[in-house]
């Protein structure tokens, strides 16, 4: 019998607990001492006190361990409630597997894109750069009046090195060449890197073998070169013993000094490096700008105090050679922002776009389970009704959209993992670093953080809408009923998921209208159908320029002489490769050379037939002929922007240039050709002057060849070609035109692909919600719609009625969609070509497309409800 | 006779599961007077060490508890012995006997000697 009792006996709270315990106690003591020793019942209690002890001390101690034990028990308890929770999540989702599907998809979808980009950006944007103590490098390049990013003169760059004091070290390089590697089994064209001393060490890159360069090797020319991990692995074996073998590069013997470890880059991809002669011939000329600088600041010394040191060494350069260094400086910027600056705006859009697309997920699961809501309002409000507390079960659907979330997750990993691999596939050419790019820790992190963090923003809505107690409304409604709160909220959800889905189409539609614009922007010349090829002529073996033009002629006429060539071109510099190469100019009489009237313009060199290969046209005057060769007058051809700009009222043909070539060079103007999109396809044609590669040869050069025939046959013949005229050399890279410039668009069509895509999702989720929403309103108001019909209101009446409710919450989101996308319209203009961010044309066209596609949306559901027989849906009630 | 002795450090446990198995649940003061009518008031329990230590061996899992209203009619909190606490019992009887024969035998040895 007192076990009976003792069941409906709840436990206290823990502190009372202790209390009560140690209460009963005395009390109990008490009563025996009143009884044996007669006391009274004061004089009991206080006897019984004094014995128990220090009731402070046993009470304290007590209550931590009661604390503990209660702790533990409600964490058992919760965890065994969300076990069971779960199972009941996964038990309700395969009675309705379809609903299950659903979710399951268009979570993966968002979770997998967003992961796939997160690896990206993570890998490009936030991973540090792989040198130790990254922070502390620098890139530092020349500045002059009004222009930025040039390089710096040799003898700049030691006066830099050994007044500064802000740089541990202060290394720099020139661009990557390439080089004839003879003497192995095949001649190779391999690539080379010109460095100072310095550099290695400002990047933290010790050698794996022999030794790096000193400045002894930068006083005279040396003839030695430290490889790259990779190059020593596929080229020697890797070979132990190669420090002080002899390799021949350009027919010239180099001695191998170093070999680098595996990891480390200059920031380009070389196979070796060579050190620059600082203190022989041209490197002695101030006015010479031809390297870039890498720096290493004293750790504690800011980037604002070394520029500052900079600028004061500047300021006595320009003192002590003001022909060469008036205005110039040596303009420092982190490493970092130059490394990843370029591609941030793009990938920040993109990561933008796809947390958008995430969102719009959110919304369309959230619709889906709202809806699933109504249709358990039922089997909720019994379990209301049997006790269960309105968090508990709102802690039973967001467990639900946990697991949901959960499977939402796993799938969308998969997605994620052949996304990279896809994303790295497409490579934009322009992404730092992108062979390390890959799905790891942080990605799985990243994407279990994202299911989680949609889990409860999708699931959180629908629970706490669901969970709304009034079970009796809702038991006698026999769970058919609607809440207006419900429908309201999913309205809401519709115009938000239209609203984003108009920012992403209007993106994604503004860079495909860009991309449209660029690729079919008129470089100047006809790319299709053109073969090029590179060639490098060694100086140890062709050590005159009479000799480069003996090969020349003779590979012109080879070429020339195959079936269905007709014409062939040579040139040091292809417009659209990357490369350029500039001087001062003056016209005598107008303006001097080392004044500040001097203008600048980009030099290249062309043979005969390069404008008929390349299809530039020639405006006026004549081309080159075989009589521009050495020894002749000198002779020059400008192109359009150049006439225009300098001589802007007049004929230039006949006119005379001095030209900066180290010497100053006097030649007649005598023809004019058009002018070509040269850095990029976006940027307007520079001011170029051409010399006849007969009076200015190019040792490292690039043929052209136009053909009728398939370029496929040439390029296979060209090789051999080459060989017949010399059988050591080796030729670079064969491609066509066309395979040049679609690197050259690769970045925009990259942003254009992916956005597009985003886009396309956002939309099918968009037109999915709509339809959901209206199927949802359609199912809730047969009734309605059944005494409407039944009153006489036509089959029109009640589509349009529906169908104005859907078109009603398109208007609204795409209302809201032009206020977003006018707001983010400046983040995306950097990345547009010729196209507004506002493009009045693109805001209709994505208007039009979302309102459509939305009509038929709303449509559906809206026939189907005509389509009933009022007296079936009248009956069913 | 001589007079009550102090409880050795580690037997407190020991003794409490005894008695809390001598019947189907117990509260704290019962324990007490449970020992002290089975050994005749010749051992001292300290009142203030009963408590923690009875909510030790509850955390340890030897025993379960209850509140439940005393025959007094006061509100009480019940101990009971659990499977563990049951196994843990056997255990620290038979080691206490074990001990005690031995620390006897060491004893009579070296008064012999």
């Amino acid at each position: 019998m007192r076990r009976l009792f003792r069941i409906f006996e709840r436990p206290p709270s823990s502190s009372d607990a202790v209390e009560l315990e140690i209460r009963h106690h005395i009390e109990s003591r008490a009563e025996t001492l009143m009884e044996s020793e007669g006391l009274s019942e004061t004089e009991a209690l206080r006897e019984a006190e004094r014995r128990f002890g220090d009731v402070g001390r046993v009470r304290s101690e007590m209550e931590g361990g009661e604390r503990r034990r209660r702790r533990e028990r409600e964490h058992a308890r919760r965890l065994r409630e969300s076990i069971q929770d779960a199972k009941f999540a996964l038990r309700a989702l395969r009675k309705s597997p379809g609903f299950a599907a659903i979710a399951v998809l268009t979570l993966s979808l968002g979770i997998g894109l967003n992961t796939a980009i997160f690896s990206v950006v993570k890998g490009v944007l936030l991973d540090p750069l792989p040198y130790p103590d990254a922070d502390r490098l620098v890139w530092g390049v020349g500045s002059f009046s009004g222009s930025d990013g040039a390089s710096v003169s040799p003898p700049d760059y030691l006066d830099y090195r050994e007044r500064s004091t802000s740089f541990e070290y202060l290394g720099a390089r020139r661009g990557v060449g390439s080089y004839a590697l003879t003497g192995l089994d095949t001649p190779e064209i391999v690539r080379g890197q010109s460095v100072t001393a310095e550099l290695f060490e400002a990047l933290g890159g010790a050698p794996l073998l022999g030794r790096t360069f000193a400045r002894r090797d930068e006083q005279d020319v040396t003839r030695v070169l430290v490889l790259s991990y990779a190059f020593w692995q596929s080229r020697f074996g890797g070979d132990p013993e190669i420090i002080g073998r002899t390799v021949s590069l350009d027919d010239e013997p180099y001695e191998v000094i170093g070999v680098m470890r595996a990891e480390f880059r200059t920031l380009s991809e070389t196979d070796f490096w060579r050190p620059i002669p600082l203190h022989v011939g041209g490197n002695l000329v101030r006015r010479f700008h031809n390297l870039r600088l890498v720096g290493r600041l004293r750790s504690g010394v800011t980037i604002e105090r070394a520029q500052a040191e900079l600028d004061v060494i500047a300021a006595r350069l320009e003192r002590e050679h003001p022909e060469s260094n008036a205005t110039w400086r040596l303009a420092i910027a982190p490493l970092r922002e130059v490394v990843v600056g370029p591609v941030r705006t793009g990938l920040v859009i993109l990561w933008g776009s796809v947390a958008l697309v995430l969102l719009i997920v959110c919304a369309n699961v959230a619709n889906l389970l709202l809806a699933r809501g109504a249709g358990r309002r039922a089997e909720i409000a019994v379990r209301t009704a049997l006790g269960a507390s309105r968090s508990r079960i709102v802690r039973l659907l967001l467990v639900e959209s946990l697991t949901l979330a959960g499977a939402g997750c796993a799938a969308g990993t998969g997605i994620a993992l052949l996304g990279v691999r896809l994303l790295t596939a497409l490579d934009p050419g322009n992404l730092p670093r992108i062979d390390r790019i890959g799905l790891d820790g942080w990605g799985v992190a990243f994407a279990i953080g994202v299911s989680l963090a949609t889990g409860l923003v999708f699931g959180l809505l629908p629970a706490l809408t669901a969970s709304r107690p009034d079970p009796t409304r809702a038991l006698k409604a026999g769970g058919r009923g609607g809440s207006g709160a419900a429908g309201r909220i999913r309205g809401t959800l519709v115009v938000a998921e239209v609203a984003l889905s108009f920012v992403l189409l209007l993106g994604a539609g503004l860079l495909l209208r860009s991309f449209a614009r660029l690729v079919s922007v008129d470089p100047g010349f006809r790319p299709d159908g053109a073969i090029i090829a590179s060639l490098s002529l060694p100086s140890a073996r062709y050590e005159t320029a009479e000799e480069v033009l003996a090969f020349d002629e003779a590979l012109r006429d080879r070429l020339r002489a195959l079936p269905g060539v007709t014409s062939v071109g040579l040139t040091d510099i292809l417009p659209l490769s990357g490369n350029g190469n500039d001087t001062y100019m003056a016209v005598p009489g107008r303006h001097e050379l080392g004044t500040e009237s001097q203008f600048n313009a980009q030099i290249r060199s062309a043979s005969r037939g390069f404008f008929e290969s390349m299809q530039i046209p020639l405006l006026r005057g004549r081309g080159f002929i075989a009589a521009d060769r050495a020894g002749a007058p000198p002779v020059v051809l400008v192109n359009r922007p150049f006439a225009e700009t300098i001589f802007p009222d007049e004929d230039p043909v006949g006119q005379r240039l001095l030209i900066d070539l180290g010497e100053p060079l006097e030649a007649e103007i005598v023809g004019v050709v058009g002018g070509v999109r040269d850095f990029t396809l976006g940027g307007p044609p520079p001011m170029q002057v051409y010399f006849p590669l007969g009076q200015r040869p190019a040792w490292s050069q690039q043929v052209v060849i136009r053909a009728s025939t398939d370029p496929a046959a040439i390029m296979n013949l060209l090789p051999g070609l080459v060989t017949e005229i010399d059988p050591v050399q080796p030729v670079g890279s064969v491609t066509t035109y066309g395979d040049l410039l679609e690197r050259s668009v690769a970045q925009p069509r990259f942003q254009a692909l992916l956005l597009g895509l985003f886009a396309s999702v956002a939309l099918v989720l968009a037109v999915v919600g709509v339809y959901g929403v209206l199927s949802y309103l359609v199912a809730q108001r047969a009734r309605e719609v059944g005494i409407r019909m039944a009153l006489g209101a036509s089959r029109s009446r009640v589509i349009g009625l529906i169908v104005r409710r859907g078109l009603r919450l398109t208007a609204t989101g795409l209302a809201i969609g032009v206020l977003l996308a006018l707001g983010a319209s400046r983040f995306l203009a950097s990345l547009l070509y010729e196209v507004s961010a506002t493009d009045v044309g693109t805001f209709v066209g994505v208007a039009v497309l979302l309102g459509l596609t939305s009509l038929v949306a709303s449509y559906l559901p809206a026939r189907r409800a005509a389509g009933v027989d009022p007296t079936t849906t009248l009956r069913q009630e | 006779m001589a007079g009550p002795v102090e409880i050795l450090p580690g037997t407190l446990e020991l003794l409490v599961m005894k008695a809390v198995a001598s019947v189907d649940s117990m509260h704290g003061f019962d324990i007490l007077r449970w020992l002290r009518d089975a050994t005749d008031e010749a051992l001292v329990v300290e009142e203030g060490s009963l408590y923690p230590a009875l909510h030790r061996m509850e955390r340890r899992g030897w025993l379960d508890s209850e509140w439940g209203i005393s025959a007094k009619g006061k509100r009480a909190k019940y101990y009971r012995l659990t499977r563990t606490g049951r196994q843990e019992l056997v255990r620290q009887e038979r080691s206490w006997l074990r001990y005690v024969a031995i620390v006897g035998r060491v004893l009579v040895a070296g008064s012999g000697g």
